[in-house]
């Protein structure tokens, strides 16, 4: 679903390497944890695969269609949720729901099922028609959510999701992140909740400063040492990248 | 006072992005090269303009002069100068004060709430200096060296300069703080804002407008003469528009006791007014400028309203941007006002006093109205084009959005429908804003519905070059890091650098059809060259606007 191919990104004239060379797969029907300490190039990485950053080398494709190049069809398969939550404050929820559906072309019928099923699911059948700007940082992070899941896209990326969302809404979220992905869909997220990456992830992919240092399930991460923790691993292979690098 | 200068530096650096040139000047050196030479082109802007504007009122100065009227110059400019900064103090004042980014951070800091206003206040007041100072120090020397004042002239000129924008701003200020605080007490906060901003901004013309009206009734020439013969007399009658610029012009003019009196009246009013409003800034600042970060539970359940019906993406973003304006008190002010005066401003001598009975005025109308039709045609079409060429809205469509850029970049809908979705937004206010100005012509002026039909076809046509240019330069260097709506739009170059376009396209078509005239073409041809002028180059400009911001959206990064 996702092919990132020798992708760099640098700031400052090439003096600072948010991402380093990473090439990574990301295949249909699997749920992608995407993990790293603060400043690692998780955002950069996403931004970069949105279309939101131009990668300066390499090539990024989402279902076989570059997103630089093909970029129209590219974004059309993705719902991404990004982790500041800058909306357009003076639309009401409903009509920012309503935004991005014209925009993803959902037909009617499909748009108003799915907008009731996700208002529900979030408890913010009450607040959709205020402004966005008077939502609380979790409201603003379910209308983000609904609106990156009304169109229903093969894929979805979404940037520490769990974050400010109450405990309720977590789960309806892990449930249907499962559920997406049992359809054949496919999920990308990052996380600093390693607990929840390990519980519901296939397959894990660790960066650190700018570096792709480890891919794979859980168990190949763990590479024989059983009952080891994703936070031992991670732990164990950034403290290792950074002892190599000094 | 500490903390008020604290406060001050931080945003002062926050706002002008002092530190980041200071940071890139070491790390980043071609960012710093961009900002430098962006900053040294505004700077060169300005002096052009102001060079322009000083030998204007040089000339001006020298007609003055040889009616033995000079005093006249300076009543003019302080009165204009005072006129405008009240115009557009409330704008700044709501927008930095009761619509900024970090007023629910400043207010949760151990600072006294009328620190926190005087230091916003304070960062208003130094932008109105900077502009006092371009429009009134070329008149003062003008004055000065050309009628030999001494040393207390340039000192008192200094003072007036500093003191210029305070009474205007005060008033503002505390209009604004009555307003919000009525604001706060409603429900419908933003709609209420967005009327009351554009109401107040109405009652300043018109309250203008009957200051500037009240000359003798009886039109007795001789009274009229004897008034305009005393230097007081004229002074003051022309300083009737904002009577405190006339104790500034006395101040300025007489060199002994008499002078020192005005000056003294002038500092003291702006004083009061600062002594009342900063108390009473420490009492309700707060509850209007937090008011919008309360939210109105309601009491009845209700269900989402049914998504009815379905846009196109070009209809999607046009809507939004419609809402986004609509809804936001600063936009609307500084976008959707420019209607309401073109239509204002066309209908004044309707309500002039006795402006209405004024012969010239009279005479004025029937030239307008009689045989020099084309000429009023084009030159109505000229005025329709500056009213809705000069609104913020196309010059900020990208800068508007802000931090939330970054779903113009992930929606799957091309760059060029975006913009094409951005464009009709803003021609439609370019376009609504010359049909005010035509309606206002038809009932204020009695100007005959096929020139104005006529003016505005070509003004319509027109406003695409218009428009697209704005939209250019808003795609060259859109600005998406700002605290306020207000910096979004006001402190955003792009804004005047589309007017100085505007002025350009429309310095084309006069220079054109007096190159015209002067080979003698008839008018027909001439209004037919004007309108092939304003297709080809609107088709140009759209054409570029769409291939230029394709290629600039794929590289700009939020």
């Amino acid at each position: 679903m996702i092919n990132i191919k020798n992708v760099t990104k640098s700031y400052a004239k090439g003096s600072v390497k948010a991402v380093d060379d990473i090439s990574l797969e990301v295949k249909n029907g699997e749920i992608f944890g995407f993990i790293g300490p603060n400043g690692a190039g998780k955002t950069t990485t996403i931004k970069m695969i949105t279309g939101i950053l131009k990668p300066d080398t390499g090539s990024i494709t989402i279902g076989g269609k570059d997103i630089q190049t093909d970029s129209v069809e590219a974004k059309r398969q993705i719902g991404f949720v990004p982790d500041s939550h800058e909306l357009y404050d003076r639309l009401t929820g409903m009509e920012y729901i309503k935004f991005i559906s014209d925009v993803y072309g959902v037909p009617e019928a499909q748009r108003k099922a799915n907008t009731e099923k996700y208002l529900a699911m979030f408890g913010l059948e009450d607040s959709s028609e205020e402004l966005i700007k008077t939502y609380s940082h979790g409201m603003k992070q379910k209308i983000t959510l609904i609106s990156a899941l009304v169109h229903e896209p093969p894929l979805w990326i979404l940037d520490e999701p769990m974050t400010g969302l109450d405990p309720k809404a977590s789960f309806a979220l892990k449930e249907e992140m499962r559920s997406h992905c049992d359809r054949g869909n496919t999920v990308f997220f990052s996380t600093h909740v390693l607990e929840v990456a390990e519980r519901i992830c296939d397959r894990i992919g660790i960066i650190d400063d700018g570096k792709l240092i480890a891919v794979g399930t859980i168990e190949e991460l763990r590479k024989g040492e059983k009952g080891t923790t994703l936070e031992n691993i991670f732990f164990k292979l950034t403290e290792a990248a950074e002892g190599g690098e000094k | 006072m500490n903390m008020f200068f604290t406060l001050l530096k931080t945003q002062l650096n926050n706002r002008f992005g002092l530190t980041a040139m200071r940071i890139n000047a070491h790390s980043d050196k071609k960012a710093f090269r961009k900002q430098l030479g962006m900053s040294l082109v505004i700077i060169f802007s300005m002096i052009y303009l102001v060079a322009i504007y000083s030998f204007l009122a040089y000339k001006f100065f020298g007609l003055t002069l040889q009616a033995n009227m000079p005093e006249i110059i300076l009543v003019l400019t302080i009165s204009a100068s005072m006129i405008v900064t009240l115009l557009t103090g409330l704008i700044f004042i709501l927008g930095s004060l009761f619509f900024a980014k970090d007023s629910e951070f400043l207010a949760t800091l151990p600072v006294k709430p009328s620190v926190v206003f005087a230091s916003k206040f304070s960062q208003v007041y130094l932008n109105e200096i900077f502009v006092t100072l371009a429009f009134l120090l070329p008149p003062f020397i003008i004055y000065g060296v050309s009628l030999g004042m001494g040393a207390l002239f340039y000192l008192k000129a200094l003072l007036i300069i500093l003191f210029v924008p305070a009474i205007p701003l005060l008033i503002s200020a505390l209009l604004s703080m009555v307003l919000m605080n009525l604001v706060s007490r409603t429900r419908r906060r933003d709609t209420i804002a967005v009327v009351g901003s554009i109401a107040l901004l109405i009652l300043y013309v018109f309250g203008q407008t009957y200051l500037m009206s009240q000359i003798p009734e009886n039109g007795n020439a001789q009274a009229l003469i004897g008034l305009l013969n005393s230097q007081s007399g004229l002074i003051n009658f022309l300083g009737r528009a904002f009577p405190p610029s006339a104790w500034a012009t006395l101040a300025l003019v007489n060199d002994n006791i008499n002078g020192l009196f005005p000056l003294v009246e002038f500092i003291c009013l702006s004083l009061i007014l600062l002594i009342v409003t900063i108390p009473l800034a420490g009492k309700i600042y707060y509850k209007g400028a937090l008011s919008h970060l309360e939210t109105a539970k309601k009491n009845k359940k209700r269900s989402a309203k049914e998504s009815k019906g379905q846009n196109s993406p070009v209809m999607a973003i046009f809507f939004r941007e419609w809402k986004t304006i609509t809804r936001s008190p600063i936009y609307a002010l500084n976008s959707l006002s420019g209607i309401f005066m073109a239509l204002i401003i066309m209908v004044l001598p309707m309500f002039g006093g006795s402006m209405k009975s004024d012969p010239q005025m009279n005479a004025l109308l029937s030239l307008i109205t009689g045989e020099y039709t084309v000429t009023v045609l084009l030159a109505f079409a000229g005025m329709m084009v500056l009213f809705g060429g000069l609104n913020p809205a196309a010059s900020t469509v990208l800068s508007r959005e802000g931090t939330s850029f970054w779903i113009s970049k992930v929606i799957p809908v091309s760059y060029r429908t975006q913009i094409i979705g951005k464009f009709l937004f803003g021609y439609s206010i370019g376009a609504i804003t010359a049909f005010a100005t035509a309606i206002g012509a038809i009932i204020g002026l009695k100007i005959s519905m096929s020139i104005t039909a006529g003016a505005l076809l070509l003004a319509l046509l027109t406003l695409v070059s218009i428009t697209a240019a704005s939209i250019i330069i808003d795609l060259a260097r859109p600005r998406f890091n700002w605290n306020s709506e207000t910096e979004a739009i006001k402190q955003n170059m792009n804004v005047l650098a589309s007017m100085l376009a505007s002025v350009i396209i429309i310095g084309i078509y006069v220079g054109a059809t007096w190159l015209m005239q002067t080979l003698a073409f008839s008018w027909t041809i001439i209004v037919l060259v004007d309108v092939v002028i304003s297709v080809a180059s609107g088709a140009f400009l759209y054409s570029f606007m769409l291939k230029y911001g394709e290629k600039r959206f794929g590289v700009i990064e939020p």
